[in-house]
C-alpha cells in the first residue's frame, strides 16, 4: 500500500505542513573594500567572531570568516576564490560559527580544509559538522599518557618514546628529514588501531603527491585522511587547516578512537597568519608577527589529549613540525612551539650529513612524557641504551685528544660506535617494535661487539629475518609478555643462534 | 595633525545643537570657511555622509526601504511602518519603496543592516530545499 498516489499525496503535503520557514530576519552589510583575500564590511552590526558570512553571486556562494569586529565596521578572510567579490556586494551573517563536515567517509581521501575531495575520488558525503575551533578538553576529562605510539623509528621509540595523547614537536632545518620521520610514523600505524590525519600547509603541491603515493602504496590511506592547504592556496586556507584537520581528529576522539595528527608545517601556518594579521592592520610584534601567535598555536596544540573512562578514552596525539632556519631554534615560532609541546625530536644537519639517518640528536631531543609510554620490554633496554649513548657522547669528544686509552673506554667508545650504526633506519621501513627489543638487546647484552662496525647493517637485517622464520613465538612473547627471565634466555638463545649460522 | 571627516561632523553637529535656524546658518559658512582654510573641502562628501549618520542615530531616525510587488496601500504601508517602529526601537522611520515583480508576493523589508524577508520567493526556494533532503 506505501506506493499508492494518495500515499505519496499524503507524505508529500504531510512534510510540506511540517516545514517551518527560516527566520526571515537576516544581518546584511556591504562590503567596503577587498583585496589580497581579505574583506572589510560596513553593517553587520550583529554578527559573532569567527562567525561565517555569505556573499552570493551568480556561481553560487562564497564563505568568509569574520576576524575584526571593529567601532564601524567588520573585517572577514575570504575562504576561496575573492575576485568574485566586488565593493558594494552583499554579505549576509549565517549565525554559523565556521565549521567543517567530519565523518569515516573522510578516511583514506585527500580534502582541503573545507572539507571538499581534492583526489578527483568524487564527492564526500558528511551530514556532520564539527566546528574549527573548540575549547580544549578541561582537566577532569583528562588522564595522563601510558599508551604508546609506535612510531618504528629506532632511535624514537628507544629514547624519546611518544605515548598516546602527547605532543611532540618534530624540528630541524629543511631537507633533513623531518616528513620523513611523521610519514614513517604514519605508515607504521597499520593495525595499531590508529586513525591518521596529515595536514599539509603551505607545502609543495609535488611533494604532497609524491607523500600520497607512498601512503597508498604502503597501504597507509586505509586509516589516513589528508588535509591539504598548498603553498598556492590563499592564506585564509593555510590559517583554517589545522583546526580544520583538528575538528576531523575530535570526530573520531568522540568516538573513543585513537588519533594521531601531523601539521606539516606550523612555521607556515605563523607565516600565513602573519599575512591575514597585517592585512588586517594588527599592529605586529617581534620579528612581525601578531600579538596572538602563541595564542595561535597554543589552542590548537592543547586540543591534543588522552581523556579518561568516562569520557570515552580516546587520544588525540600531535605531531607538529618546525622548519629552522640554520639551526636556529631560539627563533619566535620554535621557542613558542617548543615550549607549548611534551618534548622534541631535534633533528640535526650534521648528523644527517654524516649519514646517521634519520638525524636525531639524542642529546637536544627530550620526551617530557618519558618512558611511561613504553611497553615493559624496552623500558628496560631502553634505560640501559639511553646511559650507553650518554656516555658514548661524552667519551666520543675527549677521545679525541688521546690515543692512550684505557680497555673499558675503548669498550665503550667501540660499543657507542655500534650503537649509533643500530640507530641507522632507510627511510620508508618502520620496524616492529619487538624487533627493535631484540636488536637493542643484543646491543647492550654485548652479543655484537665481535661483529664488524660495517658489517652492522647487515647483520641486522640478518637477525631480524630469522627472527620472522625461526623465532615468532618469541616476538610474540616480547610484545605481550612481561620481561623476565625467562623471556631474557630465549631471546639470548635466538641470538647466539643466529650468530650461529653466520 | 589630520582631522578625520567623522571630527568634522561631530563638531558640527554638536555647534548646531539647539541653535535656531538662524544662527545655524551663521555656524555653517563658518565651518564652510574653516574647511576651505583647511584644505579640507575634497572631504565635504564623506563628511555630510557622517553628519546624517550622526544625526540620524541622535535623534533615532531609520531608513528604511520596503520592497514588494505592486504598489502599497496606505493600509498595508502604516502597518508594515509601525512594524518597522516596533522592531527597530527608533522613533522616526524614513521610507523608501521599490517594486520587484520577481518576489512573485510578499514583502521584504530592510532597515539599517537587516533584512527581513517575507517574499514568496524565498518561501518557496526554502521549502524546494527542504523537499530536495
Amino acid at each position: 500500500m506505501a506506493t499508492t498516489k494518495d500515499f505519496i499525496i499524503e507524505q508529500i503535503k504531510r512534510s510540506i505542513a511540517a516545514h517551518e520557514t527560516s527566520a526571515p530576519v537576516k544581518n546584511v552589510g556591504r562590503v567596503i573594500s577587498v583585496g589580497d583575500g581579505i574583506v572589510k564590511l560596513s553593517g553587520l552590526s550583529q554578527v559573532a567572531m569567527s562567525e561565517m558570512i555569505e556573499f552570493k553571486n551568480k556561481n553560487g556562494a562564497i564563505y568568509g570568516v569574520v576576524l575584526n569586529l571593529e567601532e564601524d565596521g567588520v573585517g572577514a578572510i575570504i575562504l576561496g576564490d575573492y575576485s568574485e567579490i566586488k565593493e558594494g556586494d552583499e554579505a549576509t551573517a549565517s549565525g554559523r560559527i565556521l565549521e567543517v563536515p567530519v565523518g569515516k567517509a573522510m578516511i583514506g581521501r585527500v580534502i582541503n580544509p573545507l572539507g571538499e575531495a581534492l583526489d578527483g575520488k568524487g564527492k564526500i558525503e558528511a551530514d556532520t559538522f564539527y566546528p574549527i575551533e573548540k575549547i580544549a578538553p578541561g582537566v577532569i576529562a583528562r588522564q595522563s599518557v601510558n599508551q604508546p605510539v609506535q612510531t618504528g623509528i629506532k632511535a624514537i621509540d628507544a629514547m624519546i618514546p611518544i605515548g598516546r595523547g602527547q605532543r611532540e614537536l618534530i624540528i630541524g632545518d629543511r631537507q633533513i628529514g623531518k616528513t620523513a620521520i611523521a610519514i614513517d610514523t604514519i605508515i607504521n600505524q597499520k593495525g595499531q588501531n590508529m586513525k591518521c590525519v596529515y595536514v599539509v600547509i603551505g607545502q609543495k603541491a609535488s611533494k604532497v603527491a609524491n607523500i600520497v603515493t607512498r601512503l597508498h602504496k604502503h597501504g597507509a590511506m586505509d586509516y589516513t585522511t589528508v588535509v591539504l592547504a598548498n603553498a598556492s592556496d590563499p592564506a585564509s586556507l593555510l590559517y583554517i587547516a589545522p583546526y580544520a584537520g583538528t575538528a576531523l581528529a575530535e570526530y573520531f576522539l568522540d568516538k573513543g578512537e585513537d588519533v594521531l595528527i601531523v601539521y606539516d608545517d606550523l612555521s607556515k601556518h605563523a607565516v600565513a597568519y602573519r599575512e591575514i594579521s597585517l592585512l588586517l592592520r594588527r599592529p605586529p610584534g617581534r620579528e612581525a608577527y601578531p600579538g596572538d601567535v602563541f595564542y595561535l598555536h597554543s589552542r590548537l596544540l592543547e586540543r591534543a589529549c588522552r581523556l579518561n573512562k568516562e569520557h570515552g578514552g580516546g587520544s588525540i596525539t600531535a605531531l607538529p613540525i618546525i622548519e629552522t632556519q640554520a639551526g636556529d631554534v631560539s627563533a619566535y615560532i620554535p621557542t613558542n612551539v617548543i615550549s607549548i609541546t611534551d618534548g622534541q625530536i631535534y633533528l640535526e644537519p650534521d648528523l644527517f650529513y654524516k649519514g646517521n639517518r634519520p638525524a636525531v640528536n639524542a642529546g637536544l631531543s627530550v620526551s617530557r612524557v618519558g618512558s611511561s609510554a613504553q611497553i615493559k620490554a624496552m623500558k628496560k633496554v631502553a634505560g640501559k641504551m639511553r646511559l650507553e649513548a650518554a656516555q658514548y657522547r661524552e667519551l666520543a669528544a675527549f677521545a679525541q685528544f688521546g690515543s692512550d686509552l684505557d680497555v673499558e673506554t675503548k669498550a665503550k667508545l667501540e660499543r657507542g660506535k655500534r650503537l649509533s650504526e643500530v640507530l641507522k633506519q632507510d627511510q620508508y621501513s618502520p620496524l616492529p617494535v619487538a624487533h627493535q627489543i631484540l636488536i637493542f638487546y643484543a646491543l647492550i647484552n654485548g652479543f655484537i661487539d665481535d661483529v664488524a662496525v660495517d658489517d652492522i647493517v647487515q647483520f641486522e637485517k640478518g637477525l631480524h629475518r630469522y627472527a620472522e622464520t625461526t623465532g615468532k613465538e618469541i616476538v610474540r612473547h616480547i610484545t605481550e609478555n612481561e620481561f623476565n627471565e625467562e623471556l631474557e634466555t630465549e631471546m639470548k638463545r635466538l641470538i647466539s643462534d643466529y650468530k650461529a649460522t653466520l | 595633525m589630520k582631522i578625520t571627516p567623522k571630527q568634522y561632523a561631530t563638531g558640527l553637529f554638536q555647534a548646531i545643537r539647539n541653535k535656531q535656524a538662524s544662527e545655524t546658518a551663521t555656524i555653517i559658512d563658518s565651518f564652510v570657511a574653516m574647511l576651505a582654510k583647511n584644505n579640507d573641502i575634497v572631504k565635504v562628501d564623506k563628511i555630510i555622509a557622517a553628519f546624517s549618520a550622526l544625526w540620524n542615530t541622535e535623534h533615532g531616525i531609520i531608513t528604511s526601504e520596503i520592497t514588494a510587488t505592486k504598489d502599497l496601500d496606505k493600509e498595508t504601508r502604516d502597518a508594515i511602518r509601525a512594524f518597522v517602529l516596533r522592531t527597530s526601537g527608533a522613533s522616526v522611520v524614513e521610507e523608501s519603496e521599490k517594486i520587484d515583480g520577481t518576489l512573485l508576493g510578499g514583502t521584504v523589508i530592510r532597515y539599517e543592516d537587516t533584512v527581513m524577508d517575507y517574499s514568496i520567493k524565498t518561501k518557496i526556494s526554502d521549502l524546494i530545499s527542504a523537499i530536495k533532503k
